[in-house]
């Protein structure tokens, strides 16, 4: 997967987190992690991964997603899955 | 009956049943896992190494600063088998709450995990009791001045060695911090003789056995924790322990690891539920749902029975001064017209419980007040706080919950709401006066007033709010100032500046009047600033 697809996956991601935490300006990186988002908490987690897994018509093992790091690994789980 | 069968103490005890249980695997944590005979000589060695190195024993107490990895299990093993008592801290609260559990409970060891070791200067800074530090996944801290023990010196040690608790044992299996009204937290201390006792009682109502697989949800600061791991190891069974953050697909995680038993505060299911994860029979391999630690709603348990077809379902009710549960309620799914809330119960067979006036009388509705061998002696270092919520009758010691309740004879003890300003969040027991006391000094405002906040009338509540009275800071440098000081599930989600404060008859802030506050109902609607 080359970088572009890599960027156009954090943007949807950033899309989405945006939109379940309501906060527009949000801009991460590969890097964010959760800690670095107001408002992304073990209840707002699951509703992240949910509106992602709708989105990519996809679905993780809670094992994945315990092992979520940051943005980053998200991208990778996404692109595992498609 | 073999030696190591007698309820000694709970560090004997598990080694004993572990020699029995070696290939047997005893806890998964992440992808990893250990059989009984790793977990065991992991622990066993820590165990030594604390008493060769420092002295730590019966009387002493262990910290435990680690997430939910194999390390904190081991460690709290580590600590029974030294025949020491552990204290849990917890990786998600502030550092200076940390310090304050480490202080309170005059811990003289810690043991900490690779992730949080770089921190532990900050944490253990100029704590007179505290000696010895370990880090049984290596390394030391630079810059601390106190023993520091790494991973030689806690390397596994053979199972058949003898573990220091075979000889000498202690009084107290564990230290538990709660939140207390006086703006510090108040120690509870459990003796191993009370844990023997809960095991008694949910044996009565369950049958775990080496095949079961438990499943590990809370913080080990929660001591619903100490149902998931003793129960689970004096089964034989294996513990698989949820992080943190995959809480709410636990359901995905019971399908995909063939759980078969399951504790949790009612708000996780509800939460799951909400998600819309809660599908019809997809837990089809658990067999024992318990629920503690808050109100459960008959919609709920109707819920569950229908995702968990083959499991029955029990509403466990108990302080943590009672050791994790201390009632049973059987609930029997398939009602066409579901209890807004499930009883409390019965209590376990040789534990008592009554309600009592404020006076000291028994009646027919009052607070529910428990006797019996799995209630403490009394609280940490405070006879003055023991005195006041322990009193004799009858011929017995009972202990005050701060629960109202009455009984009814076809469901036993029904819940009624609170006596005082204690709260559930999420399943968290909260003192409100603790996050009035906090937001007091931050705002500088002379009077404060928090309240729970739910997302729908009647349902637990998932955060708070404070009020406060002219305050000379200001909202923002507030909750970061609170977020320093109180859990994650203490800090209100928004603080709000008022000029003048409602009072009802008797003088006092009237919690009702603020209840109906427009601001109470936008937060409902829409926490986050």
């Amino acid at each position: 997967m080359d970088s572009t697809s890599r960027q156009v996956i954090l943007d949807q991601i950033n899309a989405i987190v945006s939109d379940v935490l309501r906060l527009p300006d949000l801009c991460m990186d590969e890097a964010t992690t959760a800690n670095d988002v107001p408002g992304w908490d073990s209840l707002t987690h699951i509703q992240i991964i949910i509106e992602i897994e709708r989105k990519y018509g996809v679905r993780f093992t809670s094992t994945e997603v315990a092992q979520l790091e940051d943005a980053g690994s998200l991208i990778e789980l996404v692109i595992k899955h498609s | 009956m073999e030696a190591d069968c007698l309820p000694k103490d709970l560090g004997s005890t598990l080694i004993g049943l572990a020699r029995r249980n070696r290939q047997s695997t005893a806890l998964w944590s992440r992808g990893a896992q250990l059989s009984y005979e790793e977990l065991f000589e992991r622990a066993s060695g820590i165990a030594q190494a604390l008493v060769e190195n420092g002295g730590v024993g019966p009387g002493k107490r262990v910290a435990i600063l680690s997430d939910r990895t194999l390390t904190a299990y081991v460690s709290i093993v580590a600590t029974l088998l030294a025949g020491a008592t552990y204290v849990p801290l917890n990786p998600r609260f502030p550092i200076q709450r940390n310090r304050q559990i480490l202080q309170e409970s005059g811990a003289f060891a810690l043991l900490c995990d690779e992730r949080h070791r770089a921190l532990i200067g900050e944490v253990v800074e100029g704590l007179p009791s505290l000696e010895l530090v370990g880090f049984p996944e290596g390394g030391i801290a630079e810059g601390v001045t106190l023993k520091q023990l790494g991973a030689e010196a806690l390397s596994p040690r053979p199972l058949d060695l003898s573990a220091p608790c075979e000889s000498a044992s202690g009084d107290f299996a564990y230290l538990f911090f709660t939140s207390g009204s006086t703006g510090k937290p108040k120690g509870v201390p459990i003796s191993h003789a009370n844990v023997f006792a809960y095991l008694d009682g949910i044996r009565t109502i369950c049958n775990i056995g080496p095949s079961d697989r438990l499943l590990q949800l809370v913080d080990l600061t929660f001591d619903l924790s100490v149902h998931d791991m003793f129960l689970c190891w004096t089964s034989g069974a294996c513990l698989y322990s949820v992080p943190e953050n995959a809480v709410l697909l636990c359901t995905r995680f019971v399908s995909e690891h063939d759980i078969t038993a399951w504790l949790s505060v009612p708000s996780t299911a509800g939460l799951i539920k909400q998600a819309g994860l809660l599908e019809p029979s997809s837990m089809p391999t658990l067999r024992h749902t318990f629920f503690c630690g808050e109100a459960l709603t008959g919609t709920v348990a109707e819920a569950w029975a229908e995702a968990a077809p083959n499991s029955h379902i029990t509403n466990i009710y108990g302080p943590t001064e009672a050791t994790v549960a201390f009632s049973a309620f059987q609930y029997v799914p398939g009602r066409k017209d579901p209890p807004a809330v499930v009883p409390l119960g019965e209590p376990f067979p040789g534990q008592h419980m009554a309600l009592f006036s404020e006076t000291g009388e028994k009646q027919d509705f009052g607070e529910i007040c428990l006797a019996g061998s799995q209630v403490m002696e009394g609280y940490w270092q405070d006879p003055e706080l023991t005195a006041r919520r322990m009193f004799d009758a009858d011929g017995r010691r009972w202990y005050r919950t701060g629960d109202l309740g009455r009984y009814d004879v076809g469901e036993g003890f029904l819940y009624s709401g609170r006596a005082d300003h204690q709260v559930k969040i999420r399943g968290y027991r909260v003192e409100l006066q603790e996050i009035e006391h906090v937001v007091r000094e931050e705002a500088r405002s002379d009077l404060v007033a928090v309240l729970p906040w739910s997302q729908k009338p009647g349902e637990p509540a998932m955060g708070c709010a404070a009020f406060a009275l002219n305050p000379l800071q200001d909202e923002i440098t507030t909750l970061q100032a609170c977020r320093a000081r109180l859990p994650e599930y203490m800090v209100p989600t928004r603080i709000l500046a008022v000029t003048d404060m409602p009072f009802n008859a008797n003088g006092k802030v009237d919690y009702v009047a603020l209840r109906s506050h427009p601001m109470m109902a936008r937060i409902m609607e829409r926490p986050r600033r």
